[in-house]
């Protein structure tokens, strides 16, 4: 898993944004952050898939940079117009099959990718305009995605301590420190049973996706279930204070 | 007896935590480093893997799949065979790696029954109290 450490100011930041909102938001806040907590490893899977997105694009970026350098380089005569849509057409459908139906219908709808990547018609300066602002756009959903993977990857576990910290009794503390250690565990437990599972063959995107809804409930359930038996069984034991939650998380 | 059922998949719950932490992951982390100097030069390459997997399994997390893939391979060649055909690596000749593919292999079933175990933990919890 990865689990990407929050950089002190931007947990500052947090804080200040946590500060300005009025009472009623922090309050809905406040009761919807035990639904960021159980699925904290799911969300942490969401962020690694959104990691494996980013590598997929920025991949095959050199690979579609290549269509106006072949431009350009049709244009100086070094190859022919021939030359030049042979190399377009080979690299595009690489391409297409490089990230497969599913983040192609994400970034391109129902048009098809060959349209992003079409020269300006007639005699354009500028002929291949569309294509670079495309590329742009591509690289900015990269950087956007990455981002996007380490806040979901740290977002649960942040949200954990955060409520460790507001937690007003000792049991409500000790009660979500065993929810998030236990579904952490069986989060990283599932993750590496299933792909134990699934790496024989090359699997699709879907079967990913479904294998990650998975593990992310069954991580949630392992999270209530430890909350669960703790309250039934070990309630006297105090995890919190033993383990120095309390002075991590405050 | 239900109490006590429950204190033992507890412990081996806990057990399964200690274990991934502290011998799982840097088994794993240390075996990607021997496979990368070993195993890659041969078997990471489009014969092998699909062109897809070769570009995402480069970076931190990702490449855990990768070594995952090749200590299957070394412990099981059999299920492997789709993917590499033949034995990876000759358990005569390079005893070490063998063994330790074969922990980690260990490591993760019991990681698996583990599971299993908390599930029928699970059921009986919620039946009787």
């Amino acid at each position: 898993m990865c689990l990407a450490p929050i950089e002190l100011n931007e947990t500052n930041k947090v804080k200040h944004l946590w500060e300005i909102m009025s009472p009623e938001t922090q309050k809905a806040i406040k009761e919807t952050a035990p639904l960021y907590n159980g699925l904290s490893l799911g969300l942490a899977g969401g962020g690694a898939s959104l990691f494996t997105l980013e590598k997929t694009l920025k991949s095959n970026m050199s690979l579609l940079n290549g269509i106006p350098d072949a431009y350009h380089q049709y244009k100086t005569g070094a190859i022919t117009k021939y030359e030049f849509n042979k190399i377009r057409t080979s690299k595009l459908n690489l391409y297409t099959k490089n990230i497969g139906p599913m983040i192609q219908k994400g970034i391109y709808g129902d048009a098809k990718v060959k349209n992003a990547f079409r020269l300006a018609p007639g005699r354009s300066l500028n002929a291949t305009k569309s294509m670079t602002q495309h590329l742009s756009k591509l690289s900015k959903i990269s950087s956007a995605v990455s981002k996007g993977g380490v806040v979901l990857a740290g977002i649960g576990l942040a949200s954990s301590c955060y409520q460790v910290s507001q937690a007003e009794t000792l049991p409500e503390k000790n009660e979500i420190a065993v929810k998030a250690i236990s579904s952490t565990i069986a989060g990283a437990a599932i993750g590496v049973v299933v792909t134990v599972f699934l790496v024989s063959t090359p699997v699709g995107w879907g079967i990913v996706l479904v294998a990650g809804a998975i593990s992310a409930a069954s991580s949630w359930g392992a999270g209530e279930l430890a909350g669960s038996v703790y309250k039934s069984n070990f309630s006297d034991t105090d995890v919190v204070n033993s383990l120095g939650i309390t002075s991590v998380c405050n | 007896m239900l109490d006590k059922y429950i204190m033992i998949s507890t412990v081996l719950f806990l057990g399964m935590g200690a274990a991934i932490f502290i011998a799982l992951f840097p088994l794993l982390l240390a075996q990607h480093f021997v496979y990368k100097k070993l195993l890659d030069p041969t078997y990471f390459n489009n014969n092998y893997f699909s062109s897809h997997e070769l570009a995402i399994y480069n970076s931190f997390p990702l490449f855990l799949i990768k070594t995952i893939a090749y200590i299957r391979a070394i412990v099981f060649p059999k299920t492997m065979q789709k993917r590499f055909r033949t034995r990876i690596i000759n358990p005569k000749e390079k005893k070490p790696i063998y063994f330790i593919a074969w922990l980690t292999m260990l490591i993760i079933i019991y990681c698996g029954l583990v599971l299993v175990n908390t599930v029928i933990m699970a059921i009986f919890h919620y039946t009787y109290q």
